[in-house]
């Protein structure tokens, strides 16, 4: 009976997905995230930001259709501009242009695109598939946390965001807390009295989470790259950029097999703990493979392994990385966030009752992962030539068209002026706290996960009446609670180690 | 002359003080605006505006006792000219979202990008009229009227 049920559900899930309409937007989504992660300094993060006001007037699953494309595109395309100018268009394609350049100066660029790729394509099948595998058991053990395991959960998930992305733990922690804070504004969740808002009606909702996340995420990385344009020597360089050389050799492909399913394994535990992301997935693939290979020296002279490995890493991230956020709902990292936001604003909440209340959906979702790798491996070797003609565009001229799409962006959902005054609010604040070494993401994150973290706490204290000990009597809050602190312990050990090692190669550079 | 990690630390002091006292105007807004500090509803924003506090004034021992100083550093190295043109397009920005209740997404988009095209460096007068007008066209017709999502149509041009 269960296994009929679970087949049923498999069924509607592959109908609905297999929709024309579905179909056409994976298709604009891999495209589009192609062609804005080739850009430099613009992210996958901001390309999903930036794309979900359009989907607000569509079906939810269209919506994340077209957003789970863009991401997986945005991830690939992060690696064009990588290979062909050496300026990669994400920050995990950074690995990727260690020998992609190299293999483009030897006339070999279009063998090296082809090679990220396949390896960004079968490192997120195997990904998905993992997904696919461990996703439902642990929603249903998730489902049996009560409020003060949650709540326990929610604060190991900050500390190890915190930890992550700024350049100090304390500035991690310090983004954090402000996110919590600037989560109380607007309706108190339990009683609907009003907090923080000053008695202006907008906020009574609390702070819009799109406005917040375009103007922190995109706004302000405008604004960044803005200093760098007007700080720069050649602000209206025109990139030269050629297609050229031979293909990928099916041979060469299979001598690349093994450190692509190795990278693809490594980038899929990355996904999988929250913080760690497909950055470090992709830098940690790559040593690996460059480690393992037998000859490292060959790495970084245009050596197709080390194309192959990090792109497999970092795509082996996507479909893991939604493990935490569709069984727990906590968002692992900040591409998965504003996944988490998009669903949020779609009125689904993330979380192990939407396996319960919506498993059409769920493994509707699973099947669009998969469907849109396949895009991926058939739609960008014929666009190529147009991605290579967006990157050769200096980046002046794209920076005042982002600035106006932030500002539709950020009025289409509500139609509102106000929400488009906190954009620029928070594009402001975005830009200064990127100054400052302070991370935007641990703020985003801090700020979704706020409301979930404080309607459990008050729930666990008043199941308990009032007892704080809850959270450390109940066995998987207890440890949810050591591994918030063992993290932190350890997190504060490798920053320090990092900033030694800087202040040893600083003193060592000065000797030399 | 100082040492940039000098400039480092000196620039962390200040800012965990600063982020110290907002916190601390933080905390008296909890206790304007939702109500005695030690009660449910004002638990998480205490924990955010007291965290915050506590971070901030920690930052700046921390800087204080120079222990930060190999840490990355923000200093921008830009000219007064350069500074002027970044300023500047902040404060475009900001315009921009007030005067677009008047202007409308159209013109206001319109003159934004002139506007920043202009600071950002561009003398390229084609580039200057063809960017702006292109970008607010694909706006405007494939997301407006194709898509059907509505656009701020500015309070000048409804006679209001």
């Amino acid at each position: 009976m269960l296994g009929a049920s679970f087949f049923d559900i498999l069924g509607s899930a592959a109908a609905n997905v297999a929709s024309l309409d579905n179909l056409t937007a994976i298709v604009i989504g891999v495209l589009t995230g192609v062609v804005l992660g080739a850009i430099p300094g613009l992210s996958g993060t901001m390309a999903i930001a930036l794309m979900i006001p359009l989907t607000f007037h569509w079906t939810p699953l269209f919506s994340i259709s077209l957003l789970m494309g863009c991401w997986k595109g945005s991830v690939y395309g992060g690696s064009i501009s990588g290979i062909l100018l050496n300026t990669p268009g994400t920050p995990e394609a950074a690995p990727t242009a260690l020998d992609g350049y190299p293999l483009t100066l030897q006339g070999k660029s279009y063998k090296a695109l082809q090679m990220a790729l396949f390896a960004s394509v079968a490192g997120a099948l195997i990904s998905d598939a993992l997904l696919f595998a461990a996703a439902p058991p642990i929603s249903l053990l998730a489902v049996k946390f009560g409020p003060a395991e949650i709540t326990s959960l929610v604060l190991f998930s900050l500390v190890i965001v915190a930890g992550t992305g700024s350049s100090s733990v304390l500035k991690g922690l310090i983004a954090t807390c402000l996110g919590l804070y600037l989560a109380t504004v607007g309706l108190d969740p339990v009683d609907s009295q009003r907090r923080l808002t000053f008695g202006i009606l907008h906020l009574d909702q609390g702070i819009d989470l799109l406005a917040m996340m375009i103007g922190l995420l995109v706004l302000s990385e405008v604004l960044v790259q803005f200093k760098e344009v007007v700080t720069s020597q050649t602000p209206m360089r025109v990139n030269t950029v050629s297609l050229k050389g031979p293909r990928l050799t099916f041979k060469e492909f299979k001598r690349c097999a093994g450190v692509i399913f190795k990278s693809s394994m490594i980038g899929s535990f990355c996904g999988a703990l929250p913080g760690v992301g497909s950055i470090t997935a992709a830098f940690v693939g790559y040593d690996h493979a460059r480690v393992a290979s037998g000859h490292p020296e060959t790495f970084g002279k245009g050596e197709l392994k080390g194309v192959a490995a990090p792109e497999a890493a970092n795509n082996a991230v996507c479909g893991t990385a939604l493990v935490p956020m569709i069984t727990l709902g906590i968002p692992g990292s900040l591409s998965v966030a504003i996944i988490m936001g998009a669903f949020m604003i779609h009125g689904l909440a993330p979380g192990p009752m939407l396996m319960v209340e919506e498993p059409v959906f769920v493994y509707s979702l699973f099947f669009l992962l998969v469907i849109s790798d396949l895009v991926l491996l058939l739609l960008p070797l014929p666009l190529l030539p147009l991605a290579t003609w967006i990157v050769r565009l200096p980046r002046a001229y794209l920076l005042p068209a982002i600035t106006l799409f932030c500002f539709f962006g950020a009025y289409a959902t509500n139609q509102s002026l106000f929400d488009v005054q906190v954009m620029v609010l928070f594009g402001i604040i975005g830009f200064l706290l990127k100054s400052w070494g302070i991370s935007a993401a641990a703020l985003l994150i801090a700020f979704i996960l706020g409301p979930m973290a404080e309607t459990n706490l008050r729930l666990a204290l008043a199941l308990s009446d009032g007892d704080g000990l809850v959270f450390l009597t109940r066995p998987i809050s207890a440890l949810f609670l050591v591994l918030a602190v063992a993290s932190l312990v350890l997190i504060v050990r490798r920053h320090r180690n990092h900033r030694r090692g800087e202040k040893q190669s600083a003193v060592n550079l000065t000797l030399e | 002359m100082p040492s940039r990690s000098q400039k480092q630390m000196s620039s962390d002091f200040w800012l965990g003080l600063g982020i110290a006292a907002g916190a601390g105007i933080g905390i008296v807004l909890i206790r304007a605006q939702v109500g005695p500090l030690f009660q449910a509803r004002s638990i998480l924003p205490l924990v955010g505006a007291g965290g915050c506090l506590i971070l901030g004034l920690c930052l700046a021992l921390h800087a204080y006792s120079g222990q930060m100083q190999t840490s990355k550093s923000v200093e921008s190295g830009m000219t007064s000219m350069q500074m002027m043109r970044l300023t500047g397009a902040i404060a475009v920005i900001i315009l921009h979202a007030i005067f677009l209740k008047y202007l409308g997404l159209v013109v206001a988009g319109i003159s934004l990008q002139v506007m920043l095209l202009t600071l950002v460096g561009s003398r390229n007068i084609m580039a200057i009229t063809l960017l702006p007008l292109a970008s607010v066209a694909a706006l405007y017709f494939g997301i407006s009227i194709l898509l059907g999502v509505p656009l701020p149509e500015g309070l000048l041009w409804q006679g209001g």
